[in-house]
């Protein structure tokens, strides 16, 4: 028991003093105790003051950012800059557009970070909200560029990120449209553009480039869906911001300076129906930086889609389907070569299932966990919904998990187990909390879209907070009730 | 003028314009906002002196103020005595940035009157939170930070009494990730 009459302060005071800390002297803060820790880790105006902290001493971060470069200034201040930056592009052409892309964004591409999922919290009266999203279709280009879409408000919601005990919404280089649970997710590649990862039922991750449009504000207009919910009823939309913020240490820090955009597209074509899945059904609660991530990491020069996301506590969590397949993308890497307009054709490989190894030793020993990040998994344990009550855990993590072969004709989940391992989590005070993570199952997608998903390796399907990356393969854990919200942060 | 009570049974007389310095005690006696007035009745109830709503911010009764003792609200409403009549900040988000000062700074009046031992710092920061004076949570806040700034994570230990309870693996993978704030 601490007996500081400091860090026993309620955590919006200890957030506010903090908040007049420099991102340096708030590095030093974070190692002062686990609750200054966990609160700086878990309240997104730190963690962006912290992250901007980093990326002011980064000479590679690319982002208009320079106005406030100072690290020196402390967290509010950086935030009342951020509210009053002003955002354009309410109208371009798009041959201007393309060449600042091309000169500009995607020599410095960044695809990586984390993204919010949409979501909301209440007593929060201050909401970051996308209203138009371009989507550009790379692979039917005119002499105008490529054909323009607009997507709607109503199929397009914004992630907004909250922040718990702050009047201010943030989102840190990571955003997302549409909502996890309805599998697409996104992730910025500049202040205004945004590629999105859309997980597909025909088993193919759609990668699309967005931009969006930061110009309006429709301060009237309010979730409707969220109406029920008093604790909304102060809701206003503002202008959403997004930044993208470079990661020193990130695996990206190491790209091969000659890749472009482009490489990450696939060849699937766009047809509006493609994203009907946008239609956001339920919001997922945020906790910033550690409900929603997606990104594409690189790992030896291979590009992994990865996917993280947990759920609102005391609602329902949702299910999705995750299929990925990366070898497309590491075929739209090597056979990238020419301008990014060019359109690229990569068909999905099917892999026979013995090429991908023997399963069991290459998963535990090569791809569980792979490398890239850490086999010491930390995360925060909430203890109730809607409490600021948390606890900072850390162990390492063996997973119960049964692959399952797409390769075979017939799907029978009972008898085509591949791996079944054994699970527990040790906390970082060495207590064994298996029990409280019942992440046993991880099935098979429906056997409905069975012959959809055959060309693919591999599929996976779980309810789930939580999602592990081992290799090129995304597991979600499953939480059941979803009374705990864990999350876990690679 | 206002009667308030303190968690010691302490009855202060208070003007009326210094206690609405208040954000709580204001709506309170404004009876404007329906949480505020709930709040004050569960506490008048709480505190055996229930009473009607017309009956706020007559002078004849007490408002209690449950966990707030007589030394902290003496500090307090020194606060507000010497800021009366100064602009309330805002309920506007918007607003209320603005007000905030953009610096660690603090005026030389607040400066002198926040020099107290860390006990009634704390102590004077809980109440303002709870009474709702932004202007002197920020004061001391801002010194909170102020105290903190320049020191090592040892020094600000030690100054707040902080216990270390990382394991020194913990503390050296922390001490890694921010050693970008290191001094170099």
């Amino acid at each position: 028991m601490n007996m500081s009459p400091l860090s026993n302060l309620p955590v919006e005071i200890i957030v506010r003093f903090l908040s007049f800390l420099s991102p340096k002297e708030l590095a030093l803060c974070a190692r002062l105790s686990k609750r200054f820790l966990a609160i700086i880790r878990t309240t997104s105006i730190l963690t962006y003051a912290l992250e901007l902290g980093k990326a002011s001493l980064d000479e590679t971060y690319f982002l208009n950012f320079r106005r406030i470069e100072n690290s020196e200034c402390s967290s509010s201040d950086l935030l009342a800059a951020l509210r009053k930056r002003e955002h354009g592009l309410s109208t371009f052409t798009w041959s201007e557009r393309w060449d600042t892309l091309l000169k500009k964004k995607f020599n410095n591409l960044q695809v990586c970070g984390s993204v919010f999922t949409g979501g909301y919290a209440h007593k929060y009266d201050e909401w970051y909200h996308v209203d138009t999203i371009y989507v550009y279709d790379l692979h039917n280009v005119n002499d105008n560029g490529p054909t323009v879409t607009t997507l709607s408000l109503d199929a397009v919601y914004s992630g907004y990120a909250v922040d718990p005990g702050q009047d201010l919404l943030v989102l840190i280089g990571k955003f997302v449209v549409g909502d996890s649970g309805n599998n697409c997710f996104c992730t910025p590649i500049s202040e205004t553009e945004v590629l999105l990862v859309c997980c597909e039922e025909a088993g193919v991750p759609l990668l699309r480039y967005f931009t969006i449009n930061t110009d309006s504000r429709r301060p009237e207009e309010a979730d409707p869906r969220l109406e029920d919910d008093d604790t909304l009823s102060s809701l206003k939309l503002h202008n959403h911001v997004i930044f993208d913020l470079p990661f020193k240490n990130h695996p990206l820090s190491n790209r091969p300076s000659t890749w472009t955009a482009s490489m990450i597209f696939s060849e699937a074509s766009y047809t509006p129906k493609t994203f009907s899945p946008f239609v956001i059904e339920s919001s997922t609660f945020v906790y910033p930086r550690h409900s929603g991530m997606v990104g594409i990491k690189f790992q030896n020069t291979q590009p992994t889609l990865f996917m993280n996301s947990s759920h609102e506590p005391g609602r329902l969590p949702y299910t999705f389907d995750i299929f990925i397949h990366l070898d497309s993308l590491r075929k739209l890497k090597n056979t990238f070569s020419s301008s990014p307009t060019a359109s690229i054709s990569c068909p999905i490989p099917t892999i026979p299932w013995e090429e991908w190894g023997p399963g069991i030793t290459r998963i535990l020993q090569d791809t569980y966990l792979g490398p890239w990040h850490s086999r010491t998994l930390r995360g925060y344990r909430f203890l109730a919904p809607d409490t600021s009550e948390y606890q900072m855990w850390e162990g390492l993590i063996k997973l119960d998990f049964k692959i399952l072969d797409f390769n075979t004709n017939a799907w029978d989940p009972s008898t085509r187990d591949i791996i079944q391992g054994e699970s527990e989590v040790l906390t970082c005070d060495g207590i064994k909390i298996t029990s409280s993570l019942p992440y046993r199952e991880i099935r098979m997608t429906s056997p409905r879209n069975y012959n959809k998903y055959r060309s693919n390796r591999f599929g996976i399907e779980a309810k789930s907070p939580f999602s592990i990356l081992m290799g090129d393969v995304i597991v979600w854990l499953d939480e059941n009730p979803p009374n705990d919200l864990h999350v876990f942060q690679f | 003028m206002v009667i308030l009570a303190t968690s010691d049974n302490e009855q202060f007389n208070v003007d009326k314009e210094v206690a609405e310095r208040s954000v709580l005690i204001k709506n309170m006696l404004e009876g404007e906002n329906p949480i505020a007035l709930a709040v004050a009745f569960v506490y008048m109830k709480l505190n055996g002196s229930f009473i009607r709503h017309e009956d706020v911010g007559e002078s004849d009764q007490s408002i209690p103020l449950p966990n707030i003792t007589s030394p902290v609200l003496k500090k307090v409403l020194e606060y507000c005595e010497h800021h009366r009549g100064e602009p309330l900040p805002s309920g506007d988000t918007d607003n209320a940035d603005d007000v905030r000062k953009r610096t660690t700074d603090i005026s030389e009046w607040d400066q002198k009157f926040i020099t107290v031992d860390q006990e009634m710092l704390f102590e004077i920061i809980l109440a303002a939170n709870y009474l709702d004076i932004k202007p002197l949570l920020d004061v001391g806040c801002k010194t909170v930070a102020n105290m903190i700034k320049g020191k090592t994570p040892e020094e600000i230990r030690k100054l707040f009494n902080i216990v270390n309870d990382f394991t020194p693996e913990e503390e050296a993978q922390i001490k890694k990730e921010n050693e970008w704030a290191e001094d170099r």
